[in-house]
């Protein structure tokens, strides 16, 4: 009975400490790949960084921001438990490339479709860019119109396998982004289309 | 308690569509979206261009200046259109001020604005082009991030904090 009490005394403690907590909070949590930037809170009367994982900081209309410290479990579920479950999964991105001066896939980005349908079957996506480019080699207007023709290839064959014409957002580069920056105007690998499943 | 705070909510709401109204829709969406819903637990609603607020279903666009909410026991989930994620826990409020995202155009803005609630955040491909770019603001502080995963809470934004 008696630790029956001491244990309601330690809740309502703890609750009325986590109450009297300033709830304005900036968090830094490791990148999904675990990868740790940084974050810069500042305000006219001053500024702090946050540069280690799961270090916060709490903001007062009339103070520079808090010193970093790390909150308790508790508090970081009762902020923030529900906004990082919703967290949405990171899009993937496939990269199809294709035939020189064509809009034929090589055999290799052929065999890859099926696992492009299955990524967008498994999180039921309503998001999907398709991103056209090409070589350098030819003058831009014919690379632009290329990488359109390819870009829309890749979108008819996916509407093809079943995904739904409305979800597409497509669009073409030319050969303005090159995945690599060769010396040969003719690198195969910028002769591509980059879909992303969102 | 709760229901002072929905009430509040709910006049700050009505307060909200009539400045909204009383402006000529004057505001330009740029035309490409800003990114799009994922997901969606309970009721989020979106207010834009001084319209109504209309709810919000997985899979609608997201445009500069919308003003994002969320219910009491709601979440919601985008993607926005550099493949950052961010999500809304319940009671939220977020403004989209800025959002570009056009690398071939060399064009790239992001701003931000929690106003209540919680939100998470995911960096994308802006960050890793111009990590400057992406801004937040919360609470009259600005939020420069530099390629991470964030979260941010705010109980409640002084109304003075928003010319900041």
């Amino acid at each position: 009975m008696s630790s029956q009490r001491l244990l309601s005394f330690l809740v309502a403690v703890l609750l009325i400490s986590a109450c009297g907590k300033n709830r304005n909070v900036v968090l830094l949590l490791p990148d999904p790949d675990g990868h740790v930037g940084s974050v810069v809170v500042q305000n006219d009367l001053g500024s702090q960084t946050l540069a280690q994982a799961g270090t916060a900081t709490r903001l007062s209309p009339k103070a520079a921001p808090s010193a970093p410290e790390t909150l308790s479990p508790a508090e970081q579920e009762q902020l923030f438990g529900p906004a990082q479950r919703a967290m949405p999964s990171r899009p993937v991105k496939f990269i199809l490339y294709f035939v020189s001066d064509s809009v034929q896939l090589t055999s290799e980005s052929q065999a890859l479709l099926p696992t492009v349908l299955a990524s967008a079957a498994e999180r039921k996506t309503q998001d999907i860019a398709v991103v056209g480019h090409s070589s350098k080699s030819g003058d831009e207007a014919y690379n632009m119109d290329l990488s359109r023709r390819r870009a829309e290839t890749v979108r008819r064959l996916l509407v093809k396998s079943g995904l739904e014409p409305g979800i597409f957002e497509v669009t073409s580069h030319g050969s303005a982004n090159p995945l690599i920056l060769s010396a040969s105007p003719h690198e195969p690998r910028n002769r591509r289309v980059e879909v992303t499943v969102r | 308690m709760r229901h002072a705070c929905l009430r509040s909510a709910y006049m700050a709401f009505a307060l909200a569509a009539l400045l909204a109204a009383a402006v000529p829709p004057a505001f330009a969406a740029a035309d490409a979206p800003a990114g799009s819903v994922k997901s969606l637990a309970g009721e989020a609603q979106v207010a834009r261009g001084g319209a109504a607020p209309t709810a919000l279903k997985a899979g609608d666009k997201i445009y500069e200046k919308d003003v994002l909410t969320t219910s009491a026991a709601a979440s919601l989930g985008l993607v926005l259109r550099d493949n950052s994620t961010l999500s809304l826990g319940p009671s939220s409020r977020l403004v989209v001020e800025r959002f570009l995202f056009a690398p071939e155009k060399g064009a790239l803005a992001s701003l931000i604005r929690i106003k209540k609630g919680s939100m998470a955040y995911t960096t994308g491909e802006m960050a890793k082009l111009s990590p400057e770019t992406m801004q937040f603001m919360a609470a009259g502080y600005t939020i420069g991030i530099r390629g991470t995963h964030i979260l941010v809470n705010v109980d409640e934004e002084p109304e003075n904090a928003e010319g900041r």
